[in-house]
């Protein structure tokens, strides 16, 4: 109560005629006191009235008159209701325990009702319009802060000296400290524009990303560990590198902010927007038995909602997920309306994590790109050396026309074919013997007939790959009579499918079949010797046959007799295999000749080609494979070549394989949109009314024109008409570099939330912010450069008593270094620290047992390549089991959204940094670093030592107690030489040689101290 | 909220109230320690009323013990043991695990009555037994969640996600610790695994940090980062410390920043907690008969020694002593999940430790103003599991009614409170919610649920969230 009022006091001045603010004063005092009954929440609302709207307070009272009349107090319910005496009509009701209005209180009503009762909106609600800079020939930050310095009797500090100066920023923006050499490099800079190149360097470190993606990780609750009982693992660390990178590249705010909420949306969105959706799928999920994945999956979506409000907006609407907000004017509707448009994504509580995005590792991509490189330079070798075997083998003159035989049926029938059976026999074969020796191969068809001139006919249709006849071929059979039982007549006829018209024979005419000189029974002559093979040759047009005609089946008809058949098929100019592996023409034509050529569609196509047709891109193509599969002597010439580049693409697919698959938004199909409801009282299985998406009223629409889904919001929240989204980022940058925020309550901008300190200022900020596009480098650019980041951190006399919490910034503030920071900071310090950035997460000491699992036994790897020495960024997050340190140095647990750290000061703080093995690694490395750089002289070793740890020079007051505490240590040391050993065992690297033992046992107790100082652990 | 009343709230609430407007930056750093006047010391206008309880020891058997065969005997289904359950309880239900009609599983224990209230144990906890009229029983208490992790968070922190303050939290931020060189919030873990929800059932959420449990493990590393590295003994880390102090001083001197003397007061506390957190853990001064009454071995890491630590914690003033003991969640899957096996182990380890605890306590008399508390998450069903056709004999998870034990804190001994079913299903008489237990145990430490709040995020958060009603019938 006390402070409320204090607050009113010294936010307006006393005199009974200065104007009350509405926003300033009044509703702050309603907030408090009267808004949890008759306020926004209808359910919670007592006596219908609601005093945190200009309708409410000028409405009527349910017992009659006008809550408040302008201008007149003493008729204004509100005024009598809070000053009469009477217990039983008093507000605040004294029977539920609550206090009246204070005097002070209640003329603060009285006047601003005796002004006029101007309403006004709550300030964050209402866009940022930039005020005027009041003193134009100021910085703008020192113009707005210098005025309250001023106005509130403090005096400001000077500038901080520059050692101070750099650490401070160099923490601030990268998170490291200064090396002693970057200092040095500032301090002899004497030029002007020193400090805005100390900057500049900052701003282009790639340690900026990191230390500004872990700000960003708290309010994403980005974890490693997917959270509930099993707390499984969850690969989703490239989304973290592609916060590193976007800070790095300072992608502008609003564009941030659309591909993290729906860059999966953007037209042509590349892998990297979508995998900027990750943002949203570090929720939780609950993989226990047993659990309805409905329930979780809804609870994401909760999340989300709360999430997004969060992290953007500085809003905490999770209370309307249950019922209408009590203080700020969001209802339970509203909520829902929200929700709706993130509730079209395709996750859903399942264990796979669908949807993912395959994500390679920097270190895999440059191992991709490697191997690509390498896979260009095989081909680029093959394609030489192509040429040149071109050159060699495709023109090379091989006879490729000789004319010759290629048999059809030849010791076998084709595959395929479907023979008829005569007297039980499929096709008659026999094997060569004394009488009839085979004509070829080793078997012939021998077939006798009955009678004189009984027609015996063996015959086979539908072989698989036809005989195609082309220009010039001869059909060619060849035949044996026998001399003992000639036949009267030989015939041989031919098939198509459907089609046996087509005969020719020898002799007697003694079948019936066909008409007789037609080509369909034709007479070629007389019947051949016997006792020996006699070659019959047959142009196929005789028996109406013609080049492409695909003949599928044969036949051999006797009339009478004994007969031998053997070796049939054609006679054409002679493409055979062998001529193929030498010559691309015969290739060609043989090529051209199959039904079913086994070579790739466009080779074949270029074949097909007439030549003057042909492309030359399309020739290479044709002469390249041909020199790869087919020519003989150039296969085997590249082999080794196709085989080096076959081994590349096997490491291309490996590499491909090890991908991290990332769980990103994707939006179900419209097919599979949900419908949104209400869920009273936020429960799942309560769904009520059916919900459209959309956004709080109070708010700005909606860009028209654009279907209410995840991109609409995106664009909402990076809107320049967003009331709130530049002025929370700007207010969070500034908490970051100055340890509170403009607005204290970075997590609250609604009424129940702490007005800003510097409102034109903020507005100012977010403005500007806005009009450099949204620019995190520039804005952070803009602070550090002022006077007021840069003053000392010692107050001016008396101002510690006027302004005990330095609220308006008189002097710099000291804060503590955040959790990751400690870290980092021993380990660069010491030189310890493996700078490298990006990478799966890493596994240094913590000690054992930590992870006590339920469901499984994973334990905390302990191999030798863990990487111990990275920033604690990268170090594994697991939900269930924080790294132990990083919990006591405040980190949250990351099963929510964060966005502010409460700083603490324990004496488990103070264990982490005297005794956790990296503390002590740390102290170790660094008395190897102060002997090793500071040379021989004890003084001059332990100014290396403070300058390492803090950049500036101790004063001769510290010094000469870090001197007596190296002399009492070595002291005690020479008396205790078990310690002494100790101490000196588990050296990380080699202990320097330079350095007596017991001095360097006495630095490492120096240096444990120093990494323990209070400016060591504060950002000064 | 203005910006000193924030500032405010990151202190003990005690620090608050103990101290007026003006000076706050010296005073935003809670401390883990001592530094905040005890309770006792300065009367009742820190708590609301005068309290029953100065501490509570609260034993959560992780995964959680089935109520029909310890506490709440059914005899009637030994009639029914092996029959299909009634439909109505079938069709309305959701299971974790049971799949198709489940069958009624009698307990194949034992129930006797006990000491002059009667009280029913079963023959699995014969120690107890022999305390009845010292224990309260409540046999309806409910719950609105069935998988671990949710139902634990909602038991300790008073909602079924992330995020909130445990009641061991709440506790330390609302009344201090009346140690002065250990922390006010202790936890210790048996049983070979932590509960389900892991370190969130001791976290403090959104109160600031050092409120949460300090979990101290038996072994020579009791608290994290306790020992001094190898080769720098009490001597030079006290010669450190003192030149850490001088150097931290000159530093104060330069910028008077009131957190640098918070800074040198911790970096001295954890000097003294290098002492006393190791003297507290170190159980080999106890009597031998001590030892054996609860059965505690030197060097051994078991339920029983965390038993007798609570007690030696207790006594130093620790606040809240938070025990919790894996290996309840009695499926019947296996041997090692089943009730026939695994639970008859389970309570030989934990019976006679906390029997003993409760004896030691009262022959201390500290019994009147120590409040023990002994539960599971949830309950379980009256059925038998038998998931996948399993043999073993187990019980699936089951929010609707399980049983709890309380001692001392000013609840009346011998009073078994509440009745369920005769299946043992559903509360008849005298429900007693999670959220009610909660206000129940803040009324014992003197507060009141409904306006022992923390302002976050603009609202006012509770232990109790916007439910519970205390059960005065428990109290003597």
């Amino acid at each position: 109560m006390l402070t409320t009022v204090m607050m009113a006091l010294m936010a307006s001045p006393l005199g009974a005629d200065d104007p009350v603010s509405f926003d300033r004063e009044i509703r702050p005092l309603l907030a408090m006191r009267c808004i949890l009954c008759h306020g926004n929440a209808e359910e919670s609302r007592r006596a219908n009235l609601r005093l945190d709207t200009m309708d409410g307070l000028l409405g009527e009272m349910r017992d009659g008159g006008q809550v408040v009349v302008p201008g007149d107090p003493a008729a204004s319910g509100l005024y009598q209701r809070i000053s009469t005496d009477n217990p039983d009509v008093r507000m605040p009701p004294a029977d539920e325990g609550h206090d009246a209005l204070s005097p002070q209180e209640r003329l603060l009503i009285h006047r601003w009702i005796k002004q006029g009762a101007k309403w006004e909106q709550h300030w964050a609600w209402v866009a940022p319009i930039q005020p005027v800079v009041p003193d134009m020939m100021s910085h703008p930050v020192d113009a707005f802060i210098n005025r309250r310095v001023e106005r509130a009797g403090l005096k400001s500090s000077p500038r901080a000296d520059r050692a101070t100066l750099l650490r401070r920023a160099s923490l601030d923006l990268i998170g490291l400290p200064p090396t002693p050499e970057e200092v040095d490099l500032f301090l002899q800079d004497d030029q002007p524009g020193a400090w805005d190149r100390q900057v500049q360097r900052l701003l282009d470190s790639p340690h900026f990303g990191e230390r500004w993606a872990r700000v960003w990780l708290d309010h994403a609750r980005y974890a490693d560990s997917r959270g509930y009982e099993k707390d499984a693992d969850r690969t989703i660390w490239p989304w973290r590198d592609w916060v590193i990178n976007a800070f790095n590249q300072d992608v502008p705010f609003d564009q941030f902010t659309v591909e993290q909420l729906a860059g999966d949306m953007l037209d042509d969105s590349t892998p990297e927007q979508v995998l900027a959706t990750a943002f949203h799928r570090n929720t939780m999920t609950n993989d226990e038995g047993g659990t309805d994945d409905e329930e979780f999956r809804i609870a994401a979506i909760v999340d989300r909602t709360n999430t997004t409000m969060q992290a953007w907006m500085g809003l905490t609407i999770g209370c309307a997920q249950c019922h209408d907000h009590p203080s700020d004017p969001f209802s339970h509707r509203e909520y829902y309306g929200l929700f709706a448009m993130l509730n079209q994504t395709q996750d859903a509580d399942r264990t796979d994590e669908h949807p993912v995005l395959p994500v390679l590792s920097l270190a895999d991509q440059s191992l991709l790109e490697i191997a690509k490189s390498e896979r260009m330079q095989a081909e680029e070798d093959l394609n030489n050396r192509l040429a040149v075997l071109a050159t060699e083998h495709i023109f090379s003159e091989t006879s490729i026309t000789e004319r010759g035989d290629r048999y059809w049926i030849d010791d076998d029938l084709p595959v395929g074919a479907n023979a008829n059976e005569v007297n039980g026999e499929v096709w008659p074969w026999q094997k060569g013997h004394e009488k009839i020796p085979a004509f070829s191969g080793s078997r012939m068809h021998v077939a006798s007939a009955s009678g004189p001139t009984t027609v015996r006919q063996q015959y086979f249709e539908s072989a698989y790959l036809p005989l195609v006849l082309q220009e010039g071929d001869q059909l060619v059979a060849h035949v044996w009579l026998d001399p003992e039982d000639p036949p009267a007549q030989i015939m041989l006829q031919f098939h198509m499918p459907g089609d046996w018209e087509h005969r020719a024979f020898w002799g007697g005419d003694h079948n019936p079949w066909g008409q007789l000189g037609t080509t369909s029974r034709i007479r070629i002559g007389d019947l051949p010797q016997t006792g020996q093979w006699v070659r019959l040759e047959l142009d196929p047009a005789v028996v109406g046959l013609k080049p492409g005609d695909a003949i599928d089946g044969w036949a051999f008809t006797q009339a009478g007799g004994t007969v031998a058949w053997d070796a049939a098929g054609v006679l054409r100019d002679e493409h055979i295999e062998q001529a193929s592996l030498h010559s691309l023409q015969a290739f060609e034509a043989r090529q051209r000749s199959l039904l079913n050529p086994v070579i790739p569609e466009d080779v074949l196509a270029v074949i097909r080609t007439p030549m003057d047709q042909r492309d030359p891109a399309g020739q290479t193509r044709l002469e390249h494979w041909y020199l790869r599969n087919v020519q003989i002597e150039s296969r085997q010439e590249l082999a080794a070549l196709l085989k080096k580049r076959e081994l590349i693409d096997q490491r291309i697919a490996a590499i491909e394989a090890s991908a991290a698959l990332v769980p990103v938004m994707r939006s179900v199909s419209p097919e599979m949109a949900r419908t949104t409801h209400v869920l009273e009282r936020g429960s799942f299985l309560s769904p009520g009314d059916e919900i459209d998406p959309h956004v709080p009223e109070l708010l700005h629409p909606l860009e028209p024109d654009r279907l209410p889904d995840r991109m609409a919001l995106a664009k909402w929240i990076a809107s320049r008409e967003n009331p709130l989204t530049a002025r929370v980022h700007v207010n969070r940058t500034w908490e970051r570099l100055f340890g509170r925020g403009l607005v204290v309550t970075l997590e609250d901008f609604g009424t129940q939330g702490d007005r800003p300190t510097h409102p034109d200022l903020l507005d100012w900020l977010a403005v500007d912010f806005m009009d450099q596009g949204w620019s995190h480098k520039e804005l952070c650019r803009l602070i550090v450069t002022s006077e007021t980041y840069q003053r000392s951190p010692a107050p001016q006399q008396g101002v510690r008593e006027l302004d005990p919490e330095n609220r308006w910034l008189s002097h710099a503030p000291r804060v503590r270094l955040e959790a990751e920071a400690v870290r980092d900071q021993a380990l660069a310090a010491s030189g310890l620290l493996d700078a490298q950035l990006h990478g799966p997460p890493v596994f240094p000491d913590q000690p054992a047992g930590l992870w006590q699992v339920t469901y499984d036994n994973r334990d905390w790897p302990q191999g030798e390549d863990r990487q111990r020495h990275r920033r604690g960024i990268y170090t594994f997050w697991r939900r269930s089991s924080p790294y132990p340190s990083m919990t006591t140095f405040d980190a949250p647990s990351r099963e929510i959204c964060s966005v502010r750290r409460i700083q603490t000061n324990t004496p488990l703080q103070a264990l982490v940094t005297l005794n956790d093995p990296v503390y002590v690694e740390a102290a170790k490395a660094l008395a190897s670093r102060m002997v090793e750089e500071g040379g021989e002289d004890d003084s001059a070793r332990l100014q290396r030592g403070f300058r390492l740890v803090l950049g500036r020079m101790p004063t001769s007051e510290e010094l000469s107690l870090l001197m007596e505490l190296a002399q009492s240590a070595r002291r005690q040391y020479l008396n205790t030489p078990g310690e002494m050993e100790a101490i000196l065992l588990q050296w990380p690297g080699t202990p320097p040689s330079s350095a007596d033992p017991a001095d360097l046992a006495a630095l490492v107790v120096v240096a444990n101290v120093l990494l323990n100082l209070d400016e060591v652990l504060t950002r000064g | 909220m203005n910006p000193i009343h924030e500032i405010q709230q990151h202190m003990t609430r005690r620090h608050f109230l103990g101290t007026t407007g003006i000076g706050m930056g010296s005073l935003a750093m809670a401390s883990l320690l001592g530094d905040v006047p005890a309770l006792a010391e300065t009367g009742s206008g820190s708590s609301h009323f005068a309290p029953r309880a100065k501490r509570i020891i609260y034993i959560h058997l992780a995964g959680s013990p089935p109520q029909h065969d310890l506490l709440d005997p059914k005899p009637i289904l030994k009639d029914l043991d092996g029959q299909p359950c009634p439909d109505s309880i079938f069709q309305q239900e959701r299971f974790a695990f049971i799949k198709g009609h489940p069958r009624i599983l009698a307990s194949p224990y034992e129930f006797r009555q006990h000491g002059q209230s009667g009280m029913e144990f079963s023959e699995l906890l014969p120690n107890l037994s022999t305390i009845a009229d010292d224990l309260t029983i409540v046999r309806s208490m409910h719950t609105d969640e069935f998988n671990h992790a949710p139902a634990q968070l909602f038991l300790l922190t008073g909602s079924p996600r992330f995020g909130r303050p445990s009641m061991g939290s709440w506790l330390t931020w609302g009344l201090g610790s009346e140690a002065n060189d250990l922390p006010g919030f202790v936890v210790l873990v048996s049983g070979g695994k932590a509960p389900s929800a892991g370190k969130s059932t001791w976290g403090s959420g959104f109160l600031p940090s050092v409120h949460q449990g300090v979990q101290c493990r038996s072994g020579p590393d009791p608290v994290l980062y306790l020992n001094d590295p190898h080769g720098m003994d009490r001597s030079m880390r006290r010669l450190s410390l003192d030149s850490l102090r001088e150097l931290n001083e000159a530093a104060f001197a330069q910028h008077g920043d009131q957190e640098t003397r918070t800074r040198i007061d911790q970096f001295e506390l954890a000097f003294k907690m290098q002492m006393s957190v190791p003297d507290v853990m170190d159980i080999s001064n106890e009597k031998a008969d001590t030892l054996g009454m609860y059965g505690a071995v030197k060097g051994a890491s078991s339920f029983a020694n965390n038993c007798l630590l609570a007690r030696r914690l207790s006594e130093r003033g620790v606040r809240f002593v938070q025990l919790f003991d894996w290996g309840w969640d009695t499926h019947g899957t296996g041997t090692h999940d089943d009730i026939i096996t695994q639970l008859p182990m389970k309570c030989r380890e934990v019976d006679r430790p906390i029997a003993a605890l409760i004896a030691d306590l009262k022959q201390r008399g500290m019994l009147e103003d120590t409040l023990v508390i002994v539960s599971g998450e949830f309950g379980r069903t009256a059925m038998n599991e038998e998931r996948n056709g399993s043999k073993f004999l187990g019980r699936d998870h089951h929010p609707h009614c399980f049983s709890i034990i309380m001692a001392g804190g000013g609840m009346k001994p011998g009073l078994t409170y509440g009745r369920t079913d005769d299946m043992g299903y559903a509360v008849l008489e005298n429900p007693v919610h999670v959220h009610d237990l909660q206000a129940t145990v803040l009324h014992a430490m003197g507060l009141n649920h409904e306006q022992f709040t923390y302002r976050y995020q603009g609202r006012d958060f509770r232990l109790t969230d916007v439910h519970g009603k205390v059960v005065h019938d428990l109290f003597a």
